[in-house]
């Protein structure tokens, strides 16, 4: 398999996708076996292994995917490898609707391109915004039919970036033009010769090579002259900047005539190694065939558009699933009473939302089905002029297809057929009604002959009469239980109905059946036959005890509002609806001393400030004529003689006939209120003047006969005080020789964009030095010439210096730094390294540009980078100093391991500003460390062996010795202990240098806790006499884990607990189970450990310093404690008071995730 | 102390010569047929020759070393039932014993006690 393809010359290249692809098993993909690949797919999948830019063949009508190393970057993680051998579809189905119609166009022979498009991509272990052109151009076969697609993907971060790599770029882009599927050339020099062009381009030109090659474009080509094309050639190759052109209408010579054609082309420069740009590569997609496609589609539906805005009926078209509005005609509009912009570009049913539920349906299952829809006469509710009315129409809705038959939306037309359907109903409805309406509403219906008889009474007023329709009906009022009075009354105006023949109307109290009295509204209307003459009477009645009841309680309701108004702090009034003062006004009085006769009718003006008199009547008489509030603020002459400043609020009361009954008005002392308002406005005058004394200095110069006029800060920042007059040439005095240059082009600047600025240096008289920054407006007089500059200075002398203080202290990190052995390195906050000191540079033998651009990482122990990355992202993400031993790779290829840390920097709001790392060389220490854990290694061994004899024989010694012999036995005891503890001497050195090792080996197993707890607690028990261990608590089930390890804890803790407590006697032990974790606690009522030595008591060999003399043993116990609990997951810690004891706690979790 | 196991025999591989004294004296008192050797390049010809019930092999011994010398009983067919119990200071005696396939193990320093019921439960 492998050799087979292996053979094919077309895979012979290509680095790793090359060996995938060779690897692939392609017979069960539908391109087959690769020896069986059409030539043109042969000859580009050649091109593409061998091609450094990015490449990517979608092939046949299934899309099916190859692809290269270059562009394997762009498929990220998650879709290489799977994506080579499958369909493009498959690949990319989360973006397939965008793609899929796109490389249907690029398969009917058009290709496509998108210049700098953005791509996150992880390809140095982070995420970077890479840019890259794209360009979808169609692979031919040899019958000229589209086989597949080539996505060529050229990077442009770098460009954009760095400009040295372009020179490397450049001559490998300009082999490839010749090569590229979409049209390229090249132009060189100022005359924009033509050095390359490949096919593409000659065609797009519509020349032959020979016409064009090594000639200036524009006389090889002259129909391109005079559209613009020279001067954005020019400006590219002055500039640099690239040109994007998008459909741009060029005049190209075709089929011998000069045609208008649409082109897409990008102008870039090319640039040499020391950046001078020497020519322009040009890339160019002709797109006149879609452009002209587009128009066509434009017009026709133009075309539609207009046809569908004369219909008579209305049609509207929706889009999508929620319906949006594509387009509506009018009549579609007036149907649904909707403006067109309000309208178009909306979901149908956020429009219409009284449709949604009988419409929506219909429209889906259109949608869904295909099959059209027709409504005849449906009933529908529309909201019209904010009314609800119902209509009748018909409709039709229709499915809209897209080229592949997919259905896209829905075209529906309406007509409105209600009159149709209205005249047709209103006979049936009409004898219906009648019936209906009568018989279940509340309201009272009754038909009376001309003889007052009730020929036909509903079930509502048979039931307020409480008799039936065979009682009543045929009978008159006085019969049917109606008072005298009522009856005669009612008759009365039956005569009248039938004289005049017009209704009447009235309201009547009189007491119900069952509801007892309620009050009633009725109406009494003639019944006229077809000559004219009254025929009957037909009478409604409608209880309306409750409108009643209501309109009680409004008038209630305003009188408790009239006894809120008495009840406000102010002056209260009252005036009469023309306006005029009446009444007794107590309130009025006593603050003006106005007597009745002063204020009476409009007296009460009189009481007012002289100016504000004739204001205040036009708006009073003005509120009066209109009704509406009265709102004002005038001054009052009070009772002795002083004016105050009042609001005025007054408002209409209205009757409920809806006649103006009263004004009732407020007036409220406010000249505490303007006071303060007077004050901000003094302040903020102040305010001004400060900022201004402080700040800037403002000015103005008169062009021509540079005169200056200028504020007296300016004269103080320029140090020109006491001048009377000021010229432009006092001003150009102070600035400083060296910065004279900058001022002129300044001013010359300023003439052409109209803006002037200047930031510079000047030199007063006492020749101080100070830095101004200048900046103004020109204004130009009518004939367009400048005549005056206006604008401002600032002293920024201060800012000047603090930034010379910076760069300073910057320099001076730099000098300090590179002189530094140790390596040196700065982050942003991001975590972004972004400076290294010469050490880095020195050892590494990188440049620092490599450094920056390569990646630092690149120098980091492969073993170690992953640690590294993982430590140095979690501490950019807690801010925790980051701390970590890895090797850094010499430039002599060693590697030698290195202490990092680095700390935070934060500003005054603890946000970090940046990182400062160390790392420092630890080589010769880390060996002398290996070799010192190696040595105690061997040591303790060999250490074993005569302990193992001495052991021995001492065991020996007391199976010989007689049990008489009391002092001899307590001897050998005695010696035993001696020789055990120096075993456990000897196995705790051990394990401290395994564990320096990581060599600490784990032996897992599900095991018994408590019965673990229980021998722990024995065996350090059984060696001491003194303390009695009190053990409390229990826990169920299994713990998984090393139960030696555990157990070695465990009896650490307690042998510490009773060493550390000489004067007690007991240690407590306790256990406890909470839901997947077990904790263990040891206290002791001892020494106690001081809190600053809490934090250090887990370190190796530490031991509690002043009691170092009192108490035995290396201090290594917690440190191989700490490490056990570390590996069991879990955490070790103590509490503790100096004299009081201490409590050591450890928690692990029930099933500890460790393995080894 | 007579017994069953009197006269059965066991092999030491020791290169202490103290340790093997020690060992010698205390299985000799359990009525043990004990032979020694502090060399375990020719363990098989030893077997050959004193036809051990049980071998106590040192790991730390010349000229091959323990680990290997136990591999070459375990992978001798004619040997292989003879239970070896490994005899050590090394800490990691119990993961070498599980490796070489031997029958158990004995830490260093040992107890009497242990180093008799480790003896009589695997011979």
């Amino acid at each position: 398999m492998q050799n087979k393809n292996s053979d094919l010359y077309f895979l012979r290249g290509g680095g790793k996708m090359g060996e995938l692809i060779r690897e692939k098993d392609w017979s069960n993909t539908p391109l087959g076996e690769p020896a069986t690949w059409p030539q043109s797919l042969r000859t580009m999948v050649g091109v593409m292994l061998d091609n450094p830019f990015g490449m990517y063949i979608a092939w046949g009508s299934e899309y099916i995917q190859l692809y290269n190393d270059g562009y394997r970057p762009i498929l990220g993680l998650t879709k290489h490898p799977q994506a080579l051998g499958i369909s493009t579809q498959e690949t990319f189905s989360e973006i397939w609707d965008i793609i899929g119609p796109m490389f249907a166009g690029v398969m009917g022979g058009k290709a496509v391109g998108f210049p700098d498009l953005m791509l996150p991509l992880n390809r140095n272990g982070f995420v970077e915004e890479c840019f890259f052109d794209f360009s979808y151009s169609p692979i031919r076969k040899d019958n000229g039919e589209v086989g597949g697609i080539l996505v060529t993907v050229i990077e442009t971060t770098e460009k954009k970036k760095i400009s040295a790599a372009l020179t490397e770029s450049n001559s490998r882009y300009i082999n490839n033009i010749l090569q590229a599927p979409v049209a390229m050339c090249i132009f060189r020099g100022k005359d924009h010769v033509v050095e390359i062009a490949n096919e593409h381009m000659l065609r797009l030109w519509g020349k032959e090579a020979t016409e064009v090659m090594n000639k200036p474009i524009f006389e090889g080509l002259p129909e391109a002259k005079n559209q613009g094309l020279e001067e954005l050639i020019d400006t590219v190759f002055a500039t640099g900047e690239k040109f994007v052109a998008n459909e741009r209408p060029v005049d190209l010579p075709r089929n011998g005539k000069v045609e208008t054609t649409y082109v897409n082309f990008v102008y870039d420069a090319l640039r040499e190694s020391d950046g001078t740009i020497s020519g322009i590569i040009a890339i160019a997609v002709e797109v006149t065939e879609q452009v002209e496609a587009r128009e066509k589609t434009k017009e026709s539906h133009e075309l539609f558009r207009n046809t569908m805005q004369q219909a008579p009926v209305g049609i509207t078209i929706l889009r999508g699933e929620d319906f949006i509005a594509e387009m509506a005609n009018d009549a579609y509009l007036h149907i649904v009473d909707k403006r067109e912009n309000n309208f178009i570009g909306k979901p149908l049913f956020s429009i219409l939302p009284e449709l949604k539920q009988q419409i929506k349906p219909l429209l889906d299952k259109v949608l869904k089905t295909g099959e059209p829809f027709h409504g005849n006469e449906m009933l529908i509710t529309l909201n019209r002029c904010d009314k609800f009315e119902s209509c009748y129409v018909d409709t039709l809705y229709y499915p809209l297809k897209d080229d592949h038959g997919k259905i896209t939306g829905v075209i529906a037309s309406v007509t409105d057929v209600s009159e149709k359907v209205a005249a047709k109903k209103n006979v049936e409805e009409k004898k219906r009604l009648y019936e209906t309406i009568t018989q279940n509403t509340p309201d009272l219906i009754y038909v009376f002959d001309l003889q007052y008889r009730f020929t036909y009474a509903n079930e509502a007023l048979l039931k307020m009469w409480g008799r039936t329709w065979e009682e009543s009906v045929g009978k008159g009022m006085i019969e049917n239980g109606y008072e005298t009075w009522h009856a005669e009354m009612h008759i009365k105006e039956i005569d009248q109905v039938i004289a005049s023949k017009k209704a009447i109307r009235g309201e009547v109290s009189f007491t119900h059946a069952t509801l007892g009295k309620r009050i009633y509204d009725y109406i009494f209307s003639p019944i006229i036959d077809q000559d004219g003459n009254v025929e009957a009477i037909a009478g409604t009645t409608r209880d309306i005890t409750p409108l009643v009841q209501y309109r009680e309680q409004v008038e209630e309701s305003e009188q408790r509002f009239q006894a809120a108004i008495a009840a406000v702090q102010g002056i209260l009034w009252t005036n009469s609806a023309r306006g005029e003062m009446e009444g007794v006004q107590e309130a009025w009085s006593s603050l003006t001393g106005q007597s009745y006769e002063e204020y009476c009718g409009y007296g009460w003006s009189r009481a007012l400030h002289p100016d504000d008199v004739r204001p205040t009547l036009d708006a009073w008489n003005d509120a009066v004529n209109k009704r509406k509030m009265f709102v004002f603020e005038h001054r009052v002459r009070t009772k002795d003689g002083t004016y105050k400043d009042f609001s005025v609020r007054a408002i209409p009361l209205i009757n409920a006939d809806g006649t103006l009954r009263k004004w009732v008005g407020v007036h409220t002392d406010i000249t505490q209120n303007n006071k303060a308002a007077k004050t901000l406005k003094e302040n903020e005058e102040k305010l001004t003047v400060v900022i201004e004394a402080s700040e800037l200095g403002t000015w103005e110069i008169d062009v021509k006969t540079k005169n200056i006029i200028a504020s007296e800060r300016y004269s103080e920042i320029m140090g020109l005080t006491g001048k009377n007059k000021l010229s432009l040439s006092d001003t150009v005095k102070r600035i400083h020789p060296d910065h004279i240059q900058l001022w002129e082009d300044a001013i010359k600047n300023a003439y052409e964009t109209g803006r002037l600025f200047f930031s510079g240096q000047i030199i007063w008289e006492d020749n101080s030095s100070h830095w101004i920054e200048k900046k103004g407006k020109v204004f130009y007089d009518k004939k367009n010439n400048p005549h005056k500059i206006i604008g401002t200075t600032s002293d920024i002398t201060q800012i000047k210096e603090q930034q010379q203080i910076l760069s300073e202290s910057e320099h001076k990190f730099r000098l300090l730094a590179d002189s530094m052995p140790q390596h040196i390195w700065t982050s942003d906050p991001e975590g972004t390294l972004n400076y290294f000191n010469q050490s880095v540079m020195n050892y590494s033998g990188l440049t620092l540009e490599q450094i920056l651009r390569e990646g630092w990482l690149n120098i980091i122990h492969p073993d170690d980078k992953e640690e590294n990355i993982r430590q140095w992202q979690s501490a950019i993400a807690t801010g925790n100093d980051f701390l970590v031993e890895h090797r850094f790779l010499r430039y002599d290829g060693q590697y030698r391991w290195q202490l990092s840390r680095a700390i935070p920097q934060r500003d005054e709001n603890g946000k970090i500003q940046m990182w400062v790392g160390t790392s420092t060389d630890i080589q010769e220490q880390k060996i002398r460390e290996e070799k010192k854990d190696e040595f105690i290694s061997i040591a303790s061994h060999e250490m074993k062996t005569p302990l193992t004899t001495a052991k021995g024989y001492l065991q020996m010694l007391e199976i010989v010795l007689d049990e008489e012999n009391e002092e001899g036995n307590l001897y050998a005891k005695k010696a035993s202990q001696s020789v055990n503890r120096l075993n456990e001497l000897i196995s705790e050195l051990l394990d401290v240098s395994k564990i320096r090792l990581g060599k600490l080996n784990y032996t897992i197993t599900n095991f018994d806790f408590n019965e673990m707890i229980r021998t722990a607690v024995e065996s350090v028990q059984l060696t001491s006499q003194s303390h009695t261990i009190l053990q409390t608590g229990t826990m169920n089930g299994l713990v998984k884990g090393d139960a030696d390890r555990l157990q070695q804890v465990v009896i650490n803790l307690l042998t510490n607990a009773i060493k550390y407590s000489p004067d007690a006697d007991n240690v407590q032990l306790n256990l406890e189970q909470q839901n997947d974790t077990v904790t263990v606690s040891v206290k002791d009522t001892g020494i106690g450990i001081a809190q600053q030595s809490l934090n250090k008591i887990f370190d190796k060999y530490y031991r509690v310093e002043e009691h170092a003399v009192n108490f035995q043993g290396l201090g290594v116990g917690l440190f191989i404690s700490y490490e056990i609990i570390q590996r069991h997951d879990g955490k070790l810690w103590a509490e503790s008071e100096p004299g009081k004891g201490s409590t050591f706690y450890f928690t692990i979790p029930l099933q500890s995730k460790m393995n080894k | 102390m007579q017994d069953n196991k009197t006269g059965k025999c066991v092999l030491i591989y020791e290169d202490d010569q103290e340790i093997l004294l020690l060992c010698k004296t205390i299985l000799l008192k359990s009525n043990y047929r004990v032979e020694t050797s502090s060399r375990c390049e020719n363990v098989l010809a030893d077997i050959e020759v004193y036809k051990p019930d049980l071998i106590l092999m040192d790991l730390w011994i010349p000229e091959i070393g323990g680990e290997k010398a136990v591999n070459i009983v375990k992978q001798n067919p004619t040997t292989r039932n003879i239970p070896v119990l490994l005899f050590s200071a090394n800490p990691d005696i119990a993961e070498i014993c599980a490796k070489v396939n031997a029958d158990g193990y004995i830490e260093k320093p040992f107890d009497i006690i242990t180093l008799r019921n480790k003896i009589e439960k695997n011979i």
